[in-house]
């Protein structure tokens, strides 16, 4: 090694490049995904809002903490040392074995120096203090063990310091072996104002580093960073302190029980200064099992959180302002940002086992894309900064320790100094260490719920929500890792590790591949599903049809109004039947337009038909669409009650794949496609009606917008989306400032629709009522969403009148409304009432819909 | 206890899983005997419970007829080399064709694979490892499927499987000429059975020419014996690619959640209809978490023959996979099957070499995970669809004269040919015309339009129509309305798919 190089694993200045523009880029790329995320937030729970809150926090702790890291500080060798040095090895209730090795090393230090045991085994009541004496005898070192004074290593530091005199004072922890070099490497660093030099920790532990115990992160940028703004502070072992800087702050803070934080802050504040050397000068044990980490941590940040709660670094004097926010990002927002990673964990399996909507699923490549721009540049910059291995035992590491600085958090607030409890004194366990405890049982039990949820989210009988699965996997990846920690032999920690990581993996690598076919049950099921097996006698050649491919169409189109006049379309039962359907289309002459028919979510024939669009097409009309999120009952038109709680079903993505696989086969359909969703939603008799059966007019809205933002992901521009109000059997309309609770938005919605019968004498609402009287009051409110206005349904009975006259009277009217852009007639029975038309009252139709300008050309646009 | 007694326990964690004395280690082949009874008692007790699948009866007509029949039927329907249907024209010729007789091979060979698991188990890992294996594969609800089926594959698996062990058996006793002899035989036999033991023996050979050990010659020799039935193949298999003959499978071997899940866990896939699939999910669990294990931990590192057993395992699955994505969807169990024996001794090894806890829950998840498979398979809707039930109704009430036709789902109209001949429904070997086949259509309203069915009403004849899906009485009554006839009686099956049989006649 020669003098002109860098400390060794010192950060690369390209690294540092990389890993700036990557930040920049994650900073930019997380506003993007988060103001995506605040569009989609009416369409989620509670929960939902409580994770964007989380993933605001984390994006603002990034953008706050990447200007204090843009700086790391290159230091290079010290000019040669001087001074005198004691070194105090702290002992509290360490195998005396351990401490002779560790007094040993200390011993060999090349430069001239004396060697203390601060022997604190007394006053923490351990058993073997006597025997460290009797080490310090036999190794012929000054032993100070304390018979009084409070619990902790800074009164122990304290001690020893009122009997010593040594210009500087190394402190090495009982179960660190100091390195010959240790005086060379540090004290050359001391000019006048430096209070300490602080260094990089090393540990026994193998290369896979499981736990995470090396901070190659924080080692490697962050302390560098804090150096560069004199805020690097003592990590408690293998540091050097000027005795005159101790001094002049009273000695080792007691304040807290974790000396090393307390005592840097208030050296700070007293306008000395800190070096940090990237370079470890001793060697030392770790925690081996993750119950292990978790308590040494949770010391560690209960001390730290109490220094943020109750001595606040934003508010203390003597710091510069980059000094408070490094002391700030260190004793307080990464704990408590870390502790928000808890809503990362618990998301998923509170999503898939309570249902609740936490976010509003488009599709799982929208997420996979805008999460790409944020997560992205901050893989390549964590990457950058500590390597691959490093980025991901940080991402371990914080996420299986939110949990426990969550505690953390909780015993710090409850620390107020002088007034209540105080911080319990520990050490690390260097050889019994425990496998399990309190601490970690939560993550334990997060683990085995990750691992059912994904069991239960692909059994759902609705279909895998594949974005929320692959996040429950990618989770319980990420957690298996540090939960495998439970034993202290490698190997057996690795089998666990494994074993605990390759259902995660393997279950993230089956979302990924299956979310390509997102189809309940396979593609076998689509087709058992598939009305076209089921109904012999109305779709006798659908299976062939469904080999076909939808006619090539140069580019997709979508349905324009007519530039004056109006489309007619007709709903006939006959239509769903390929030998009849050239007949009843006829019977409406040649101007029929739309060809309408209604399909069911649940149940057979839920599936689009392809062979039927693509026959409409080809009798060159527009196929439309009553979409229907329900069963249809047998017999029956209504059912208030199906399904309670539908919409909010819908928009929290339960039916995607459902959804998806109809999109994609209307995106496919490339020619124009009418839907009218949900439909009569003003009324009472369906389950999706946007007041009762558990909805609301904002569940209405966010299914909507739910269903519409899945079609538009998979590119079925190609489809119009109706909105059609129920006319209310021309009673008062439903007011506009009713409907602009259900209404999804102008982005949302292309026609507005609304539907109305002439009941006769004997049907459900009877009356003989005009077509004037049914739709004109819901008219005049629709036209003022500035849209096209369809009349979606409109029948007459025969029974009390005259159908033929109620129909050329109905086509007159509608030539009067401006507005009016398309009529699509009922000619059916139903439950209600029989709205057949004769064939006089055909004719009428026919020769109106010629006079009135109904037959208009079929105008389409581009999407 | 002396503290400075040597702690066997910890050394050796597994020791207490398998203590009953006919599991021990002490009299390993009674062991093998017990998983080899037991295997042989699962296959043999239900052989004749399932009816004859498509598949089954594709190998029945390839294996009745003549060798030019033969010929016909590996060019225009299989997708497999020949080997198998001349073993199976012999077996017919020598002991008829009743679908228990020709189960019966497989049956056989699947207690073969039992001992050929432990074979190989116990040259990777031991004899502890050995049972384990031997056990799983004869619980595994794939094999079960196999071994039950008048087809290839579980003869592709046993040959691979010998061809394997025979090579580990060559690495510990590198002088013997006997072992690369039986392996190359095996390996060669085994692409003659089924294409797919391809994707075994390439890893199985890249594994076997990269033994330092062995001589190079021999390995040389034995690459050779492997390959050249495999080169010699090659043009059956492209005239059969480009006849299309696999197009059919397409829709179902696409890249979904339940394929991917049983694929993975491969041994633990059988015919169990859907809703029953849990096992697959936990077995897919077991499978990755073993191999997860033998290639990546450090405890399983010494395990000899790793590689192999990881090659042989990963490659069909990897190939299956990629090639599902990439180019045409294979995404079945059926084109795994080969790496289900190294599948299962990876798990029977993950079993043995973890602490005593790990492994005993793992041993309990694929122990649940067949359990389920065999109920699963063993129950109901576990059999194939019931066209034996069907044509064993309308042998009961058939009339000279009557019409039977197949709607919906075509793909079972070869095993109501095959039960029509069984059952000799209106005489002279079935249907009343030797051979005839049961004619089939998309659905009854194109039945009704047909020639021979519109002949059939103008004679007043009765209909039998055997449907996949069930069709909706009222939909029935209007569509035979239509022609003047109703639904004189309709009966269902339960099955993997439910038929149902519906015997129409004029009304009235």
């Amino acid at each position: 090694m020669t003098r002109r190089s860098p400390f060794p694993g010192y950060t690369d200045p390209r690294r540092v490049a990389v890993a700036r523009v990557a930040a920049v880029l994650g900073c930019l790329g997380g506003v993007a995904y988060l103001l995506w995320r605040a569009t989609q937030l009416d369409e989620v729970g509670p929960l939902g809002w409580v994770l964007f809150a989380a993933e605001v926090l984390n994006w603002m702790t990034l953008v706050s903490a990447v200007p204090l890291m843009w700086t790391p500080r290159p230091r290079r060798w010290a000019p040669p040392p001087q001074g005198t040095l004691d070194v105090y090895v702290t002992v509290c209730g360490e195998d005396a074995a351990m401490v002779e090795e560790t007094v040993r090393a200390a011993l060999a230090i090349d430069y001239p120096h004396r060697t203390y045991i601060c022997n604190d085994g007394r006053i923490a009541r351990r058993d073997n203090w006597a025997e460290i004496e009797r080490v310090a005898e036999r190794l012929g070192v000054e032993c100070f063990t304390r018979t009084d004074g409070g619990k902790g290593k800074a009164g122990n530091l304290n001690h020893a310091l009122a009997r010593t005199s040594g210009e500087f004072v190394c402190v090495i922890d009982a179960d660190h072996e100091a390195r010959p070099s240790l005086a060379d490497d540090l004290l050359g660093h001391f000019h006048p104002r430096v209070a300490l030099v602080t260094t990089r920790q090393a540990f026994h532990i193998d290369e896979s580093d499981t736990l995470g115990n090396q901070e190659a992160f924080f080692y490697g940028v962050i302390q560098p960073a804090k150096d560069a703004d004199n805020a690097a502070f003592s990590c408690g072992n293998g540091v050097v302190y000027r005795r005159k800087a101790l001094r002049s702050i009273g000695g080792f803070s007691e304040w807290n029980l974790v000396e090393d934080l307390r005592t840097s802050y208030e050296l700070h504040a007293a306008g000395w200064r800190s070096v940090y050397v990237p370079r470890p000068v001793t060697r030392g044990t770790a925690p081996g099992t993750a119950a292990e980490m978790a308590s040494q941590r949770l010391r560690w940040a209960t001390d730290s959180l109490r220094l943020f709660f109750w001595d606040n670094p934003l508010r203390k004097e003597g710091l510069t302002w980059r000094q408070r926010l490094h002391y700030a990002q260190t004793t307080g927002i990464y704990y408590l940002t870390t502790a928000s990673h808890v809503v990362f964990l618990v998301s998923p399996v509170v999503s898939i086992l309570l249902g609740a909507r936490i976010m509003a699923p488009s599709s799982l490549t929208a997420y996979a894309v805008l999460l790409a721009v944020f997560l992205g540049p901050l893989a390549v910059m964590l990457v950058a900064y500590a390597g691959p291995r490093g980025a991901i035992r940080l991402a371990q590491m914080q996420t299986f320790l939110a949990p426990v600085f969550c505690v953390a958090a909780w015993r710090a607030l409850r620390m107020r100094p002088g007034k209540g409890e105080k911080a319990a004194s520990g050490v690390t366990e260097k050889s019994r260490q425990s496998r399990l405890n309190g601490i970690t049982l939560f993550q334990h039990a997060v683990f085995a719920a990750l691992l059912v949820s994904i069991g239960v989210g692909f059994a759902d009988p609705d279909g895998p929500r594949w974005a929320v699965l692959l996040w429950a996997s990618v989770m319980a990846a990420v957690l298996a890792t540090q939960n495998s920690m439970v034993s202290l032999r490698r190997e057996t920690a690795q089998s666990v590790r494994i074993a605990l990581t390759a259902p995660a993996v393997v279950a993230g690598l089956i979302v990924l591949l299956a979310s390509w076919a997102p189809v309940p049950g396979g593609a076998k099921a689509t087709l058992a599903s598939s009305a076209t097996r089921v109904d012999p006698g109305l779709t006798p050649v659908a299976r062939k049809e469904d080999r076909k491919a939808p006619p090539a169409a140069p580019a997709t189109r979508k349905l324009a109004p007519p530039r004056s006049g109006a489309y007619l379309g007709a709903y006939n039962l006959q239509f769903a039947d390929p030998r009849r359907r050239a007949s009843a289309a006829r019977r409406y002459g040649g101007g029929l337009r739309i060809m309408h028919r209604f399909q069911t979510w649940f149940g057979p024939g839920r599936l689009l038909d392809r062979g039927w669009i693509a026959s409409v097409a080809a009798r060159g009309a527009v196929p439309m669409i009553t979409w229907e999120p329900w069963r249809k009952p047998e017999g029956l038109d209504t059912d208030p009650s199906q399904r309670p709680g539908l919409l909010r079903e819908v928009a929290s993505g339960r039916y995607d794949s459902y959804v998806r696989l109809w999109a994609r086969d209307a995106a496919a359909y490339r020619r124009p496609l009418v839907i009218r969703f949900m439909h009569e939603m003003n009324g009472t008799w369906y389950p999706w009606r946007a007041l009762g059966n558990g909805n609301t007019p904002a569940d209405y809205k966010a299914a909507w917008r739910h269903v519409h933002r899945i079609f538009t992901d998979v590119g079925a521009t190609n489809v119009s989306w109706v909105f059609s109000v129920d006319s209310l059997a021309g009673g008062p309309p439903t007011p506009r400032s009713t409907l602009d609770r259900y209404w999804p938005g102008s982005r949302y919605v292309d026609w507005v629709g609304m539907s109305g019968f002439n009941w006769g004498s004997d049907g459900a609402v009877p009356a003989w009522r005009s077509f004037a009287a049914t739709f004109r009051p819901t008219y005049d409110v629709l036209r003022t969403f500035g849209k096209p206005v369809m009349v979606s349904e409109v029948g007459t009975s025969s029974r009390g009148g005259s159908a033929s006259a109620w129909i050329r009277d109905a086509l007159s009217t509608a030539a009067a409304m401006p507005g009016l852009k398309a009529l699509v007639l009922f000619d059916s029975d139903s439950q209600s009432a029989d709205f057949r038309l004769r064939s006089k009252a055909v004719r009428s139709l026919r020769e109106g819909a010629a006079e009135h300008d109904l037959d208009a050309p079929l105008r389409t646009t581009r999407p | 206890m002396s503290l400075t007694a040597p702690n066997t326990r910890a050394r050796r964690p597994a020791t207490t899983l398998l203590s009953l004395p006919v599991l021990s280690d002490r009299h390993p082949l009674r062991g093998l005997a017990a998983a080899v009874a037991v295997g042989g008692l699962v296959f043999l007790l239900t052989l004749g419970a399932s009816p004859m699948f498509i598949d089954e009866v594709f190998s029945w007509n390839a294996a009745r007829g003549s060798f030019a029949d033969m010929a016909i039927s590996l060019h225009y329907a299989e997708v497999t080399p020949p080997l198998y249907y001349l073993l199976l024209h012999g077996w017919v010729a020598l002991v008829g064709d009743s679908a228990v007789l020709m189960r019966l091979p497989s049956a056989a060979a699947g207690a073969g694979l039992v001992a050929a698991t432990w074979w190989l188990a116990r040259g990777v890992a031991g004899r502890r490892a050995a049972l384990v294996a031997a056990l799983l594969t004869a619980l595994s609800p794939l094999v079960l499927t196999y071994a039950q089926q008048v087809r290839a594959y579980v003869f592709a698996m046993l040959a691979v499987t010998i061809a394997a062990a025979a090579v580990v058996e060559w690495t510990r006793d590198p002088q013997r000429l006997l072992w690369p002899v039986v392996g190359a035989v095996a390996a060669g036999s085994s692409i003659l059975l089924h294409y797919t033991a391809a994707l075994v023996l390439l890893p199985l050979v890249a594994w076997t020419v990269t033994r330092p050990e062995l001589d190079r010659r021999r390995r040389v020799l034995f690459a050779a014996g492997c390959a050249l039935p495999g080169v010699a193949l090659l043009p059956l298999l492209l005239l059969q690619s480009g006849m299309g003959n696999h197009d059919g499978a397409e829709e179902y071997a696409r890249i979904t959640k339940d394929n991917l899940f049983a694929v993975v866990g491969s041994p633990f896939d059988g015919r169990a209809g859907r809703g029953v699939a849990m096992g697959r999910e936990l077995g897919a669990l077991v499978v990755a978490d073993a191999l997860a294990l033998l290639g990546l931990a450090a405890g399983f590192r010494r395990v000899p023959a790793r590689g192999l057993v990881l090659g042989c395992a990963l490659v069909p699955l990897v190939v299956v996979l990629l090639a599902s994505v990439l180019m045409h969807p294979v995404a079945l169990t059926r084109y795994t099957t080969v790496a289900v024996p190294f599948m299962v001794v990876a798990v029977a090894v993950a079993v043995v070499r973890l602490p005593r806890a790990l492994g005993a829950g793992l041993a309990a998840l694929a122990a649940v995970a067949c359990a389920i498979g065999i109920v699963a398979a063993l129950s109901g809707s576990g059999m194939q669809s019931d066209t034996r039930g069907a044509v064993r109704a309308v042998a009961a009430d058939w009339q000279r004269g009557d019409g039977l036709y197949s709607l919906g789902y075509i793909g079972f109209n070869g095993a109501l040919d095959y039960y029509g001949k069984q059952e000799d429904v209106g005489g002279t070997g079935g249907w009343g015309a030797g051979r005839a086949s049961v004619p089939g259509f998309p659905t009854m309203a194109d039945a009704l339009a047909s020639d021979q069915v519109r002949a059939k009403l103008a004679d007043g004849r009765r209909l039998w129509f055997v449907s996949d899906p069930v069709l909706p009485a009222a939909a029935l009554e209007r569509v035979l309305g239509q022609v003047g006839y109703e639904p004189l009686e309709r009966r269902e099956f339960d099955g993997i798919t439910r038929l149902q049989l519906v015997l129409a006649g004029p009304r009235g």
